[in-house]
Formats: structure tokens, C-alpha cells, sequence
């Protein structure tokens, strides 16, 4: 059997003066609860002996402002749209050392989607970075540039892929070719969108890029390998991606 | 009036160990109020963390930490929305890795690009451009004023034989589109080298403003516009690979769309 206080004030108003404990023999504030609380109409703030206090307007958010000696209700606006897919997470990262190919050419064949990192892949060591999937529904997008060059035997052209891996796996992959002469640089974009990764902690993503056909000839990648064109700050490597769900 | 207690404690504390209903007989928990309560100071919520009570700091707000836990004041991180400002509002990205292709026979027959390629001119007169299907998508414009960006990326493949002493070379376009209007088209061109089945990556970034309120369809067409010194049997990809050394995952598309706006309509919190 539940021992019931049943408090009331039909006939008779009650007056604390003294601090209230409910659970507790020694309250620190007027009146210290030791569990839980139940509210089943209007919780009013800012009420005095003349004044009821406000209940808040409905959507309103209770809230502490070191300016008041009471709670108040904040009003929060959300714009309209606010409710498609919406920006999680967002990461840059930027990578200055780059990696560099020579010797023998690369394997020329294409590649598998889900391919799982080997050693002919280099990584940019500073495009690496983690994210996180909390929603099934979901797209991360991937936005890579860096900067190729090719030096050592003249007007030989050079090819290479760079690809975007999650978990060490081939998420997104593109192959392109420097035609010139010594010191010619392109520019390299890779753009790309995944769809409905599986919910989870801490996936991992990084940039890397693999030499094929690079006819004797060195190549860097994010890299400066014929210093007269080229410098690491001009070169650099920048891997920029987003994870984008709905609420 | 049954089991009635009032209690006057004038000048010591008062202290109650079992639930306390007020205006109930059946409280359901600790303390049960059967009607409004007051607050006239502040309420503090036992900190889990360090195990101590806090009112919170200047602007946070009071957020449930479910069964069994006490509420927490936490700092909401929404913007405080400024006037005349954009704000990203819609963003979705997209990929295909179908493709489109072009053999000879269809090329465009489009006469004069710069007349035929303007700003809002209707699909319905771009002849033979094919729209790469996996990048047809919605898009939600929610204020008058805004600003939709669109950034469009895919590689352009053709089965060329490597290159004789003659260039050879097939000209190609690729325009966005909203609502069957061109938004943005960039051009290119594809040579063949001394390897066989040579590619390029297009890059495609397009914005258009103050779109009408409402859904709209983004769509991507490209079509094949000229070919010189080239082969009968040779087939243009986009998005699409056509010979071996690449493959479709390699060539696949992508579609980034961001749109701005300047929000005009509100909504509070609904769930």
C-alpha cells in the first residue's frame, strides 16, 4: 500500500516558508524533487502574487536567459524547406605531399566498384577523415581536385586514376591521361555521389591514386616532380564531402 | 473529505519520502501536480555528468534525455535567421551509371549553336540531345527569392582508333535543365591521341534565380554536335563507357544541387 499525502487547498491555502524536500531530508532549493515529476496541466513561468505566470505559446521551447530571474518560452523559427535532405556533416581536407609514380607501367585494366585497397594504390595521407551515417536513408558526396604532372621522357604521355575509398572499398573512381611535354600539369576532378550507405559509426574515406600507363616517365600527383612548372602549394590536394539525410 | 493532511511548517524544513499527489489520490510519480504549477524562480535539472544541479548557461533550453534520465539544458545550434541573407535550404546529390550514347547517324542537326543554345529556351528544341535518365530529379523551392546551384561532373568517351597525321575529333554538349528550360550548357570537344578510345572529364557548374515556388524537374541532356574525320561505327558515350578501357563505373555521372534561399516562411517546432 502506497503512502498517499493528498495535499489540498479547498478550504485552506498552504504556506512554506521553509525549503520542501519530496524524497529528500535536506533540499537545496525551495523545493527539491529527489524523482520525478509529473505534470499534467500548465507549467507557468515567471508568475508573482499578482500575476499568473505564462504557460508559453504552443511551439515555444522552455528556456534559461541569465538576464531573467525566471525561465521564459522561446519562440525557435525553422525556414520552410527545412525538411528534405539536410546537411549532417560537412569536411575539407587538404593534402601537400602528394605521392609520386615511376618504373614500370600500372595495370591498365579498369577498375571494380567495392574493390578493396591494394598496395598499387598510394594514399593521400591528408584527404583521410571520418564520418558517420545515422539515418538509412542517405547521399555522401565527394568533391576531390588535385593537380598531375609527368616528368622525364619528353613528349610521352602518362596515365593514372585517382578513386575516393570508404573502408578501404572503391567508392568512386576516375582515369585520365597527361599529354605534353616535360613538366605538363593538368588539373584532376573527381565528383561523385553515393547513395544509402549503411548505418554506422566512423567510416573511414580517403583519396588515392594509381599509376597505368606512365611510359618511363615519373609522375606526381598533389605532387610537384619537375619543380620549373610547378610548386606543393600549386599542386596540392583538396577532398571536400558531405553527408546529407533527413531529419 | 477523506485522508485529508495539511501541513504548516512555518520555520523548519519539510521533508517527504513517499510520492505526493496534489489534488490526486493516485500520484504517478515523485511529485504529481493534477493542474498548473508555478514557477517564480528557476528550475534546476540534475547535470547526469557530473552528478550536480544546473539551471543551464544564458540560452540554452530544456531537452528530454528520455525514461529514467532527467531532462538537460543544452545550446540549441540552429542560425538565428537574418533578414535578406541566403541560407541553404534544399541540397541532394545524385548519380547515374547508365549513360547516354551517340552513334553517327545521331548527331544533332542543329544548325546554329549560338541561336539554339539560350537561356530558357524549351528541350522540345534541342534535336537529338538525350537526357541522362538517372539525373532527371525533383527539386523543392520553398521562397521567391533564391538561388538553385547545380554542379554536374561525368567523363566523355569515344571508341577512337588512336590518331592518324588528320586531328580527329567529335564536338559534344551537355545542358542542365529545369522544367524542360535550358539553365546552362557547356560545350566540348574530344580528340583522339596516340592511345585508342580517348576520354575527357566535363565539369558542368550551372545556377539559375527565383525560381517559382514549388516542385520543379532538373534534368541533364547532352547531345552529339559534330564530328570531323571520323570514323563510320564510332560511337560517342557520356556517362557511358564505350570501349573497354574504362567501364561504367568508372564514366558514372553526378549531380550536386544546392539551393539558397532568403526564407520568408516560417514554421515552429512540430515534432
Amino acid at each position: 500500500m502506497k503512502k498517499i499525502i493528498l495535499i489540498t487547498n479547498l478550504f485552506l491555502a498552504i504556506l512554506f516558508n521553509a525549503q520542501v524536500g519530496i524524497n529528500t531530508p535536506t533540499p537545496v532549493n525551495m523545493l527539491d524533487i529527489n524523482g520525478d515529476l509529473n505534470v499534467r496541466k500548465e507549467l507557468r513561468t515567471g508568475g508573482t502574487s499578482t500575476v499568473k505566470g505564462s504557460a508559453g505559446v504552443a511551439g515555444t521551447i522552455f528556456h534559461n536567459s541569465s538576464t531573467l530571474n525566471v525561465n521564459d518560452w522561446k519562440n525557435i523559427k525553422v525556414a520552410d524547406g527545412l525538411t528534405s535532405m539536410s546537411l549532417f556533416q560537412m569536411n575539407t581536407m587538404e593534402d601537400k605531399a602528394g605521392v609520386s609514380f615511376s618504373g614500370n607501367n600500372g595495370s591498365t585494366s579498369p577498375y571494380d566498384e567495392g574493390a578493396t585497397i591494394t598496395t598499387a594504390w598510394s594514399v593521400l595521407t591528408g584527404t583521410q577523415a571520418t564520418f558517420s551515417i545515422t539515418n538509412a536513408t542517405n547521399k555522401v558526396t565527394f568533391n576531390f581536385q588535385t593537380t598531375a604532372q609527368k616528368t622525364g621522357n619528353g613528349d610521352e604521355s602518362t596515365s593514372f586514376a585517382c578513386g575516393i575509398f570508404v573502408d578501404n572499398k572503391l567508392r568512386a573512381v576516375r582515369t585520365d591521361v597527361i599529354v605534353g611535354g616535360d613538366g605538363t600539369n593538368k588539373i584532376f576532378n573527381l565528383n561523385a555521389t553515393l547513395s544509402n550507405l549503411t548505418p554506422k559509426n566512423n567510416y573511414t574515406v580517403k583519396a588515392a591514386c594509381t599509376k597505368r600507363n606512365i611510359n618511363n616517365n615519373t609522375l606526381g600527383i598533389g605532387k610537384a616532380v619537375n619543380p620549373e612548372f610547378l610548386n606543393a602549394d600549386m599542386s596540392q590536394s583538396v577532398l571536400t564531402m558531405s553527408v546529407l539525410q533527413p531529419y | 473529505m477523506k485522508n485529508i493532511i495539511s501541513i504548516l511548517f512555518i520555520t523548519i524544513g519539510l521533508s517527504l519520502s513517499a510520492q505526493i499527489g496534489i489534488k490526486t489520490e493516485s500520484p504517478k510519480a515523485m511529485l504529481d501536480v493534477n493542474g498548473d504549477t508555478n514557477l517564480r524562480g528557476k528550475l534546476a535539472a540534475l547535470d547526469v555528468t557530473n552528478n550536480s544541479l544546473s539551471e543551464g548557461s544564458d540560452g540554452q533550453i530544456l531537452v528530454s534525455q528520455g525514461e529514467n534520465y532527467p531532462p538537460t539544458w543544452k545550446t540549441l545550434r540552429i542560425p538565428e535567421y537574418e533578414p535578406n541573407k541566403f541560407y541553404l535550404i534544399f541540397n541532394n546529390s545524385f548519380s547515374d551509371e547508365t549513360g547516354i550514347s551517340f552513334t553517327s547517324s545521331e548527331e544533332s542537326t542543329i544548325t546554329s549553336r549560338s541561336a539554339t543554345f539560350t537561356k530558357n529556351r524549351a528541350y522540345s528544341n534541342f534535336t537529338k540531345f538525350k537526357k541522362i535518365a538517372g539525373l532527371s530529379q525533383a527539386v523543392n523551392i520553398f521562397s521567391t527569392v533564391s538561388k538553385a546551384y547545380f554542379q554536374f561532373e561525368t567523363v566523355v568517351h569515344a571508341n577512337f582508333p588512336a590518331a592518324g597525321t588528320t586531328d580527329t575529333s567529335i564536338d559534344y554538349a551537355c545542358g542542365i535543365f529545369v522544367d524542360d528550360k535550358l539553365i546552362n550548357m557547356r560545350q566540348g570537344n574530344l580528340r583522339a591521341s596516340s592511345a585508342s578510345n580517348t576520354f575527357v572529364i566535363h565539369n558542368q557548374i550551372g545556377l539559375v534565380e527565383n525560381l517559382a515556388k514549388g516542385n520543379h524537374t532538373v534534368s541533364v541532356a547532352c547531345s552529339r554536335l559534330d564530328s570531323y574525320n571520323v570514323a563510320d561505327g564510332t560511337v560517342l558515350g557520356i556517362g557511358r563507357a564505350v570501349a573497354s578501357n574504362i567501364d561504367s563505373f568508372i564514366a558514372q555521372s553526378s549531380l550536386k544541387v544546392d539551393v539558397y534561399e532568403v526564407p520568408q516562411v516560417f514554421n515552429t517546432i512540430t515534432n
